[in-house]
């Protein structure tokens, strides 16, 4: 992939989670679980009060925020998408109940970050969608300190498991393509030279939001069968959406598509 | 010389079942007897040491037993808090044998109150006053043992008067919990701006007490003239883009006549989502009441029907399965302008949520998601006003109804109402508390069935606790 390819994917993506549907559809924090998960993963790295943690891909800063105020940590947030940035920027300033959490635009797979400075770091959902997943990893190791954290949670995949409906555009809205399985992503950091501490099976949150995600399409095409006279679209790609949440459906049942969250260590 | 007569007398009752309940005066578990007599039914029960009790438990006994079809099995939550040792109700909570995950989680933050009324079941006055640490360990207890909990309800006392409410809504959200709820009384959303201000920027529930449109009821439950007050708080509410839930304490010879007004008012209200009425319950602070008098859940249901000019009919209660089935009945209605559709009406919501005689579902093609739909509003966890709601009502009834152009107006034309009888130490059925999704969570750690922390002394040793503990390490109680 030549690097103007690449940055037209980090683009799309970034476009993507920016876009009013993603946000209608999938809720402010776009990850399976939202910030029920990223709690759970917050106790699970063990922040402490005080700590430095930085949030790979921030998108509007919910997690940050919550980790923040939660953990009474210091969050910084690196995201792609500058309108994302400045969201979280104005969510941050506008808060009813202020958190230590900043945002700078930046790429989350080279981070602008000095060796060595953060007690901890997290990526959710996003590790899926990265290019290049072993840079990303050997830089979070980089900027970790001796004995801190990462905190990883995604979608699990095993290979060659997606029908071929759904390995296109659907797979890469869903952060499926390029997702691997548990062993994938332990490997990947033990590559890069983190220690995994644990990791946890999160599969219940997929079959959650999918059961989420087809109550809103069977209400949203009910509205739309009434509104057909006010000259709404035809309900075509409700269908393909419909068949796809199938698809996925059966493949979450079969193990084979699923959501982890995984905590490793940088060896002291 | 006289004769005895040799005919055998017909009893004028109808057994229904032997369960456990309490002795109303020591608290002891006893055996209790569920009877019907003249097509109601009744709590009949005797302690060996303050003799036989009596109390009505439901107005309509067709109601009452038609009701327990709608029982779902329960989901086991995560972990539980505390062993089997003496058996329900006093092992709470929650211990093994509960049949059912929390729906619903209370947090009562203070004791104290800006009112003081008549009745109360929380008793409220001095006390304690929880700090924000207590409420976070509380709110990471609830995580643990649910998993993906769905509803906190901050209450009290008073919550808006605790000061640091904000950040403990703030908590909950941080945790990923779904909906947040206050309880409160609306005097000072009707007198603090400011407080408002910083509040609609959480965009918590607000579970509103609202008892009726006349000044005379809130001086018999409140002990003060209110409604303006009220009145002053909703408007405020709509102007913040905050929305209400209105709740109303229910007591014969004093507003069951205003029901019908007050799901009307509700109707009306743009902040308005939904209505929950209650009959009081004779815990805490009460007036003096006969337990054979007592409102019940078809009491208020006929009341709807009578006074709201035929919008209602019976049928469009049904009750709630994630709880013990006679505890709580609902209705969703679709409201345009003048035009209210209750959901029950645009299709046949037993066919969904009657666990017992009907095993399979009907035969079209998103049946299954018609019933999460419909299990998802029919349940403790449902939100009046929420996102969810609406969604769950729409995935639900289909292209029956015109619905408003912007979907994402949807959400302002669906009200829910909800009737809700607490027990109390008459109605007291250990089958019912065994299975409920309402739960007070506790600092220990421990999560208390609202009826049992209410009926059976919990409440009175964890305030009794709180009280010391606070006194000790120096905190002045709010």
């Amino acid at each position: 992939m030549t690097p103007s390819e690449e940055a037209q994917i980090k683009n799309c993506c970034a476009d993507l989670y920016q876009s009013e549907i993603a946000r209608l559809i999938l809720g402010e924090t776009l990850h399976p679980g939202g910030l029920r998960l990223t709690h759970r993963l917050g106790r699970l790295m063990g922040i402490q009060p005080g700590d430095w943690v930085v949030d790979l891909a921030s998108g509007r800063g919910a997690s940050a925020m919550a980790l923040a105020r939660a953990f009474k940590c210091r969050v910084l947030g690196l995201e792609y998408g500058a309108e994302a940035v400045a969201d979280a920027r104005r969510g941050a300033g506008e808060a009813a109940v202020p958190a230590e959490a900043h945002f700078a635009r930046a790429d989350a797979e080279s981070p602008p970050l000095k060796d060595s400075i953060a007690n901890g770091a997290i990526c959710e959902c996003s590790m899926s969608i990265f290019t290049d997943k072993s840079k990303t990893l050997r830089e979070v190791a980089r900027v970790l300190r001796p004995g801190g954290k990462l905190g990883l949670s995604d979608v699990t995949l095993e290979p060659n498991c997606l029908p071929p409906e759904l390995d296109s555009q659907v797979g890469r809205i869903l952060c499926l393509t390029d997702a691997l399985n548990p062993d994938g992503y332990t490997g990947l950091m033990e590559q890069a030279g983190l220690v995994l501490s644990l990791r946890e099976d999160a599969s219940g949150e997929v079959v959650n939001l999918l059961n989420e995600l087809e109550t809103k399409l069977e209400a949203f095409s009910a509205w739309q069968g009434v509104g057909e006279k006010s000259g709404a679209d035809d309900g075509g790609w409700q269908d393909q959406a419909r068949s796809a949440l199938l698809l996925i459906r059966e493949v979450v049942a079969r193990r084979e598509l699923g959501y982890w969250l995984f905590v490793a260590e940088k060896p002291r | 010389m006289e004769r005895i007569s040799r005919t055998k007398q017909t009893s004028d009752f109808i057994f229904h079942e032997l369960t456990r309940s309490i002795c109303p005066e020591c608290k002891a578990v006893i055996d209790a007897q569920v009877i019907i007599r003249d097509g109601r039914v009744f709590m009949r029960k005797r302690c060996r040491d303050h003799g036989w009790f009596e109390g009505i438990i439901s107005s309509d006994a067709e109601m009452y037993v038609n009701s327990f079809r709608f029982n779902k099995p329960g989901e086991i939550p995560l972990e539980f808090s505390t062993e089997v040792r003496e058996g329900c109700p006093l092992d709470c909570g929650l211990c093994p044998e509960h049949k059912q995950h929390v729906c619903l989680a209370l947090i009562e933050v203070n004791t104290g109150c800006n009112l003081n009324c008549p009745i109360c079941f929380a008793n409220a006055g001095p006390g304690y006053s929880l700090t924000l640490e207590q409420v976070e360990g509380m709110l990471d207890r609830f995580v643990e043992t649910e998993g993906d909990p769905e509803v906190v309800q901050f209450s009290g006392g008073e919550p808006t008067i605790h000061p640091q409410l904000l950040q403990m809504v703030q908590a909950a959200q941080d945790r990923g919990i779904r909906q947040v709820m206050i309880n409160t009384n609306g005097v000072r959303i009707a007198r603090d701006q400011r407080f408002l201000d910083r509040l609609a920027k959480l965009d918590p529930v607000i579970y509103f007490q609202f008892d009726g449109l006349r000044d005379e009821t809130y001086r018999t439950i409140r002990g003060e003239d209110l409604l303006d007050i009220k009145l002053k708080a909703l408007d405020r509410l709509n102007q913040a883009g905050l929305t209400a839930v209105l709740v109303a304490a229910v007591e014969h010879g004093v507003n069951v006549d205003e029901v019908g007004g007050i799901v009307e008012f509700g109707l009306e209200h743009p902040a308005v989502r939904g209505v929950v009425l209650q009959p009081v319950t004779h815990v805490g602070r009460h007036i003096d009441f006969d337990p054979m008098k007592r409102v019940t859940i078809p009491d208020v249901i006929h009341g709807i029907v009578n006074q709201t000019g035929g919008r209602f009919v019976l049928e469009d209660f049904v009750p709630v399965p994630c709880c013990f089935p006679t505890c709580q009945v609902n209705t969703y209605v679709f409201v345009d302008g003048d035009r209210v559709t209750p959901l029950p009406r645009l299709l046949n919501v037993d066919d969904y949520l009657d666990y017992i005689t009907n095993r399979a579902l009907p035969r079209l093609p998103n049946a299954t998601d018609v019933r999460r739909a419909l299990e998802g509003l029919w349940s403790s966890s449902a939100v009046a006003g929420s996102e969810q709601a609406a969604t769950q009502f729409q995935c639900a009834c289909g292209p029956g109804l015109e619905l408003p152009a912007d979907l994402n107006h949807l959400k302002d034309h669906i009200f829910q109402i909800a009737v809700k009888d607490f027990l109390d130490p008459y109605t007291f059925n250990v089958k019912q508390v065994m299975k409920c999704c309402v739960g007070v969570l506790v600092p220990d750690g421990r999560t208390i069935p609202f009826c049992a922390y209410n009926s059976v002394g919990y409440r009175e040793q964890i305030r009794e606790q709180l009280t010391l503990e606070q006194s000790q390490v120096g905190h002045d109680p709010i």
